[in-house]
C-alpha cells in the first residue's frame, strides 16, 4: 500500500511531530516506511531518528508505504499526520 | 551538638575514559548500556511529568521525542552491534553511534529542523553520564552514628542523607550561608564548613564530637564530652534548648524599639515551631520547602495550594511570604528530586523550565492567598522591569482563574530582593512598584565584597565590611524615602552580634530560621537601641573590617564575634 502526502506544518516535520508520527506507526504492525521523494531516500517511521533525518520541510513531497496486514490503515495514519496543520 | 563517629566520603575518583573492553566484558557492556537506557529513561519520564503540570506542554513533547530516541531499535541494536564488533566500552558505542546522527543533523539545511540536534545531543550526554555515573554508586551504606565528612556535600544529597538520620557533618568547602548549610539548620543537623579534611586525624571510624554553634570537632573526645553531646543533642531535639524565652510574641528593645520577628522556612518540621517560638509571619518560604515535603512525587496544583493554604491560615493573622523560583532554585529542586529519586545529580532543562514553572507557582500562591494574607517575593532583581513583569504576569494569571471560577486572593502584596548591587541602586525606583523589600544579604554581602556566596569564608566576618555596612545602609535610607518598609531574611539576621548591628542600621523586621528566634529576642530585649545605632553610625565611618569588630567587641562585650567559620 503507497500513498503519497505533503509536508504541512510550516515548521516541517520537526522533533514533536517526528515523535507523533513515529508513535503512530508504532501503533500498527506494517512494516511502514517514509520516502523522499526528491532525493529518493527512505526510512523507516518506526524510526525516530530516521524520520528526524528526513528532514523533511514544509511542503516536502513524501510518500508512505505500509506493508502487513493493517497496511491500508497505517499509510492512510501515517499520512495524515504528515497533512496535520499546525498546532494540532 | 553530635557524638557519633567520623565517616569520609572520597569524591568518587572519575574512571579513566576506556574507549575498548576485553572481549569478555562485551556482555557486562551491552548490560551496562541497557541499564542506563533504562535510568535516563526514567529521568526523562519524571522530568516529562514535572512539565506537564504547568505550560510546559510544548517541552512536554520534546521529551517524548527524546523518549523515542531511547527506544529506537535502530539506535539501541546500533550501540550494541559497536560493543559487539568493536569490542567498544558502552559509553565509547554510544558515542560511535550518535555522532553521525548528530552530524547529519546538523548538515540539514533548515536552521529549524537543525535546531533539534540539540535533543539527539542531549539525549547521548545523559547516557553517557549515566554510564559512568553507575560505578561511583553502591557507597551510599552509611552507619547511623555518622558524622559525614566531605569535601563537598550538595544538598540534594543531604536532603537524601537527612532522612536516614545522619548525626553531623562537616565540609571542606562551602560557608554558613551556602544552601547547605542552611539547610542543615533548619533540619537541625549539627554542621560545620570550612575544614582543611586533609588532616590525618580524620579518618574514618575515629569517635567524634561535633558542635556546630561553636564551630568545633572535637576526633577522639572524653566520655564526659560525648555524654554532654548527647544530651544536648536530645534536648535540642525535644525542642527546650532555651527554656527562659518563652513564646512571648512581639519584641521590643531595652528602650521601647519594637522589632517584628519573622520565620523563614526551609524545611517542613520548621512550621510546627511557629507558635512556639512566637514568629509573628514568615518571612520567607525557602524554595526547597515544598521539595523536602515531598521528595519523591512533585505535588500537583491542588496539593501545592493545600500546603500554602494551611500555612496561610496557621500564621493569620500575619502574613506568609512566599519567594518566586529563580533557574538557580529550580535547578536545586530537580537535584533534590532526582537524588531522591536514586538517579544521578543531573542539570536538566536549564533556563526553558523557569517560565512555566513560574507561572504555576503564581496560580498556586494566588489561589492560596485566598485563605488569608500572602506575599510575594521577586529574586534576583537588578531592574524594575523584571518586578513589572511579575506583577503582569500576576493579573494574567488572575484573571485565568477568574475565568476558571476558582477562588483566588483579591490581591497580594509584591515585594523585591535587595540581593544584587544593582537592586540597592534602583531601590528609589523600585519603590514606586513594591509593596515591601527584603534585604537579602546572603547574596548581596559577597556581591559587595566579590566573593563566591559558597566560599568557606564567604560573610563571615564580613557583615561588619565598612563597604557592606554603608551597601546595607543606603538602601535602608532609599527605602524609607520612598516610604517602603524594608525588612531581612538574610543568616545574618539569627546571628549574634550581626543582629545588633542590622538593627543599629535601621532595620526593624527581621525573618530568620525559627529555631533561632527566642534566643534573638531574648538578645534585642536586653539591648538598647541607641547604642546599636551610635556603634552602627561610628561604623559607617571606619575604613576596615578590625575597626568595625572593635567597636562591636567594645559595645557588645556578652556577644563575642565568632572564631571559626562554620554553620
Amino acid at each position: 500500500m503507497e500513498r503519497s502526502a505533503k509536508v504541512a506544518s510550516k515548521l516541517g516535520l520537526h522533533a514533536r511531530a517526528s515523535a507523533r508520527l513515529v508513535q503512530v506507526a508504532n501503533a500498527y504492525r506494517s512494516r511502514i516506511t517514509i520516502r523522499h521523494v526528491a532525493s529518493g531516500r527512505s526510512v523507516d517511521a518506526k524510526s525516530i531518528f530516521g524520520v528526524m533525518m528526513l528532514a523533511a520541510t514544509a511542503g516536502t513531497e513524501l510518500s508512505v508505504s505500509a506493508s502487513g496486514i493493517d497496511e491500508l490503515a497505517a499509510a492512510e495514519a501515517i499520512a495524515r499526520v504528515i497533512e496535520e496543520p499546525d498546532g494540532v | 551538638m553530635a557524638a557519633g563517629r567520623l565517616y569520609r566520603i572520597e569524591p568518587a575518583p572519575s574512571p579513566p575514559e576506556e574507549n575498548r573492553v576485553p572481549p569478555a566484558r562485551i556482555g557486562h557492556e551491552c548490560e551496562r548500556f541497557r541499564r542506563a537506557l533504562r535510568l535516563v529513561r526514567q529521568q526523562l519520564r519524571r522530568i516529562r511529568q514535572r512539565l506537564d503540570l504547568g505550560a510546559g506542554r510544548e517541552r512536554a513533547r520534546l521529551i517524548d521525542a527524546q523518549l523515542l530516541m531511547l527506544g529506537d531499535r535502530y539506535f539501541t541494536a546500533g550501540v550494541e552491534r559497536v560493543i559487539r564488533t568493536q569490542s567498544a566500552s558502552a559509553s565509547c558505542a554510544v558515542r560511535l553511534t550518535s555522532d553521525p546522527i548528530l552530524r547529519a543533523t546538523l548538515a540539514i539545511e533548515d536552521a529549524y529542523l537543525r535546531d533539534r540536534s540539540r535533543e539527539i545531543q542531549d539525549v547521548a550526554q545523559r547516557l553517557i553520564l549515566a554510564l559512568s555515573e553507575k560505578r561511583s554508586r553502591g557507597q551510599r551504606e552509611i552507619p547511623a552514628d555518622a558524622i559525614l565528612l566531605a569535601e563537598d556535600l550538595p544538598i540534594s544529597v543531604l536532603a537524601e542523607w537527612a532522612t536516614r538520620g545522619i548525626r553531623a557533618f562537616a565540609t571542606g568547602s562551602g560557608g554558613w550561608t551556602s544552601h547547605t548549610s542552611i539547610l542543615a539548620r533548619s533540619l537541625a543537623i549539627p554542621a560545620l564548613a570550612g575544614l582543611d579534611l586533609g588532616h590525618r586525624s580524620l579518618q574514618t571510624g575515629a569517635p567524634a564530637v561535633l558542635d556546630g554553634d561553636r564551630g568545633v570537632l572535637q576526633i577522639h573526645p572524653p566520655t564526659r564530652v560525648v555524654l554532654r553531646a548527647a544530651q544536648g543533642r536530645a534536648r535540642e531535639l525535644k525542642g527546650e534548648r532555651d527554656p527562659s524565652s518563652g513564646s512571648s510574641a512581639g519584641c521590643v528593645t531595652r528602650d521601647g524599639r519594637a522589632i517584628t520577628l519573622r520565620a523563614n522556612l526551609s524545611a517542613p518540621m520548621e512550621a510546627r515551631d511557629l507558635r512556639r517560638v512566637g514568629a509573628e509571619g514568615i518571612g520567607l518560604v525557602r524554595s526547597e520547602y515544598l521539595a523536602l515535603l515531598s521528595p519523591r512525587r512533585r505535588l500537583d496544583e491542588e496539593a501545592q495550594v493545600d500546603v500554602y493554604g494551611k500555612l496561610v491560615r496557621q500564621v493569620r493573622p500575619f502574613s506568609v511570604t512566599v519567594r518566586l523560583y529563580d533557574p538557580p532554585s529550580i535547578q536545586r529542586l530537580l537535584a533534590i528530586e532526582s537524588t531522591a529519586c536514586g538517579a544521578p545529580e543531573v542539570q536538566p532543562e536549564g533556563l526553558a523550565t523557569a517560565e512555566p514553572a513560574c507561572w504555576f507557582q503564581l496560580r498556586v500562591l494566588l489561589r492560596a492567598g485566598a485563605f488569608g494574607s500572602l506575599r510575594v517575593l521577586v529574586p534576583k532583581v537588578t531592574s524594575v522591569k523584571q518586578i513589572r513583569e511579575v506583577r503582569a504576569a500576576l493579573e494574567r494569571v488572575a484573571e485565568e482563574l477568574d475565568g476558571e471560577r476558582i477562588a483566588r486572593a483579591s490581591s497580594v502584596k509584591l515585594g523585591s530582593m535587595i540581593e544584587t548591587i544593582d537592586a540597592v541602586a534602583a531601590v528609589g525606583r523600585l519603590a514606586r512598584e513594591v509593596d515591601f523589600f527584603s534585604l537579602g544579604t546572603n547574596d548581596l554581602i559577597p556581591e559587595v565584597l566579590g566573593q563566591a556566596r559558597e566560599h568557606p569564608v564567604a560573610q563571615h566576618r564580613s557583615m561588619f565590611h565598612p563597604g557592606v555596612l554603608r551597601t546595607i545602609s543606603r538602601a535602608i535610607h532609599a527605602a524609607r524615602r520612598g516610604n517602603i518598609p524594608l525588612e531581612t531574611c538574610g543568616e545574618a539576621a539569627g546571628q549574634v552580634p550581626d543582629v545588633l548591628m542590622m538593627v543599629g542600621l535601621g532595620l526593624s523586621s527581621l525573618s530568620m530560621t525559627p529555631r533561632a528566634i527566642p534566643r534573638i529576642r531574648a538578645v534585642l530585649q536586653s539591648t538598647d537601641w541607641a547604642t546599636a545605632r551610635r556603634v552602627a553610625e561610628r561604623a559607617l565611618q571606619c575604613r576596615t573590617i578590625r575597626q568595625v569588630e572593635e567597636l562591636v567587641r567594645e559595645a557588645w562585650p556578652d556577644h563575642p564575634l565568632r572564631a571559626a567559620p562554620c554553620p
